[in-house]
């Protein structure tokens, strides 16, 4: 075979190979749209599920992913982001930079699961704080902590040089470059952190599905030790029923709204990402 | 007339590397000062000792004694803060934030807690005024200043760095990616300014040296 020919081959191969994974995306976004669409109704968003949710809405669920998500994320992000500045503008060796990277790397990539049983185990069962949305949040904070960093890292480490070492010239003090410099010009990526880490708590199941949630008997968290419905068990749950298609249309429905959720943050996260760069391209 | 800097065998090495061996001389206050060599011979290196701008480099080891104002600046006491507004460094490629000229002009001043807020406009007046800058920024002082030219720009670097009211002023190339008319208005800045500052000038360009320097500094390359 030619070269040119070979050239050809493997461009067609490439295309067929980008075109199927873009349509995956699309397929999935039509099944979950397509299937759901019979549940949705005028008070899907705004009413609390009725019949075992089989009917009604995902008011209360919503409610609880949201508030497990902004507490992780509000746990999270002061840990994450003191411990990228750290890094970054206090920590001299190389080798221990190296360290904190790799770990936070390695941390994104340990299994859901995981976080879910260390996390009840530690604050669950040694913290005392049970089955509840309290240990959920902080489950969920430990795992987007990652995220987290390494997003708030590459934001930080976009920033030229020379701004810093305008700010140390001028005779600023660490806490004033960092406060007056590196914050504020890094601001587009830590809110793009924030973002993807929502999005991930958003996403996340298993971690907190034994620690957490539940299905029924509670709507909303009175007190610290509550556990709390959510989108992804009221899914899960509802999809075990699969010989009832109201369960199962419920499920998809209350799939597409966390869909809608997770897909609009991320959007914002690139579009942020995006502004990102063209600025510290200035 | 005593001297505003004096360095006694200064020895600065990167880990392994020897960057400046032994190296002793005496700056007069209220003198420009330019120090011409090679690339690598460590010119930038010796100006950042001064302001002690490497303290925060990994492996970075120096030996030696560098006295500004008769003041040893690498001893433990020093406040390092208040020695970098003492001794200012402009660059060699100007540096403003995104930012308007005005704020651009007061980002160090406004640390500044024994400035009050009420004498900002009149200090960035001032400075400006000092760099020649004035007439040309004095309506659009609320405009980024990534939109002046890089004249100006650096320009606007130099009013910022007189702003904190620096007592010695280290300037590394800082006309190397200007073109002649900045270039030359940077050089009768240089004079103007040497009337109440020490000045330090690095410079590739020996005829800019033997132009605006009242005293000359050769360094060459560790063999």
């Amino acid at each position: 075979m030619s070269a040119s020919t070979f050239e050809k081959v493997m461009l067609i191969v490439l295309s067929i190979l980008t075109l199927l994974i873009s349509s995956l995306l699309l397929v999935i976004l039509a099944t979950v749209f397509i299937k759901g669409l019979p549940a949705l109704h005028s008070g899907f968003l705004t009413e609390a599920s009725k019949d075992f949710g089989r009917a009604g809405g995902i008011f209360y669920q919503m409610v609880g992913t949201l508030i497990l998500m902004s507490g992780a994320v509000l746990v999270s992000l002061p840990v994450a982001l003191g411990s990228v500045i750290y890094q970054t503008q206090y920590l001299k060796s190389k080798k221990a930079k190296e360290f904190c990277r790799q770990s936070a790397q390695m941390l994104n990539a340990t299994p859901t699961i995981l976080f879910g049983l260390v996390g009840y185990l530690f604050f669950g069962v040694y913290l005392e704080t049970g089955v509840s949305w309290v240990t959920g949040s902080l489950i969920l904070a430990v795992m987007i902590l990652p995220t987290l960093q390494i997003s708030i890292r590459e934001a930080i480490e976009a920033l030229p040089e020379q701004y810093k070492d305008t700010g140390m010239s001028l005779g600023l003090s660490q806490w004033n470059q960092i406060k007056t410099i590196i914050l504020p010009q890094s601001y587009y990526g830590i809110i793009t952190g924030v973002l993807l880490g929502l999005a991930r708590a958003a996403g996340e199941t298993a971690a907190i599905m034994f620690a957490a949630t539940t299905f029924s008997g509670v709507q909303f968290p009175e007190s610290f030790s509550d556990p709390i419905p959510t989108l992804q068990t009221h899914m899960l749950v509802l999809t075990q029923e699969a010989a009832n298609p109201h369960a199962i249309a419920q499920a998809w429905g209350a799939g597409g709204v966390l869909l809608a959720l997770v897909f609009f943050m991320t959007f914002i996260a690139w579009i942020l990402r995006s502004k990102l760069k063209m600025e510290s391209e200035l | 007339m005593r001297p505003a800097i004096q360095i006694k065998n200064l020895n600065v090495t990167y880990g392994s590397i020897k960057v400046i061996d032994d190296f002793s001389c005496e700056v007069k206050e209220n003198s420009v000062t330019a120090i011409i060599g090679p690339s690598g011979c460590g010119k930038s290196t010796l100006l950042r000792c001064l302001c002690r701008m490497n303290d925060h480099i990994e492996n970075f080891h120096l030996t030696g004694k560098v006295l500004v104002k008769g003041e040893d600046i690498y001893h433990p006491d020093v406040d390092v803060y208040k020695l970098r507004k003492r001794v200012g460094l402009i660059y060699q490629k100007p540096c403003v934030f995104p930012k308007s000229i005005f704020q651009n002009v007061l980002f160090g001043v406004k640390h500044m807690k024994e400035i009050d807020k009420k004498d900002y406009s009149a200090i960035a007046e001032r400075v400006l005024k000092e760099v020649n800058l004035w007439e040309e920024v004095k309506d659009r002082l609320n405009n980024l200043a990534t939109t002046l030219s890089m004249g100006q720009q650096q320009r606007l670097a130099m009013a910022r760095t007189l702003a904190v009211e620096p007592e010695i002023l280290l300037m590394d190339e800082p006309t190397s990616s200007l073109d002649p008319e900045s270039t030359a208005i940077i050089e009768s800045l240089i004079q103007k300014l040497k009337t109440h500052r020490t000045l330090l000038l690095v410079t590739h360009q020996p005829k800019q040296a033997e132009k605006v320097s009242d005293n000359l500094i050769f360094c060459n390359i560790i063999k």
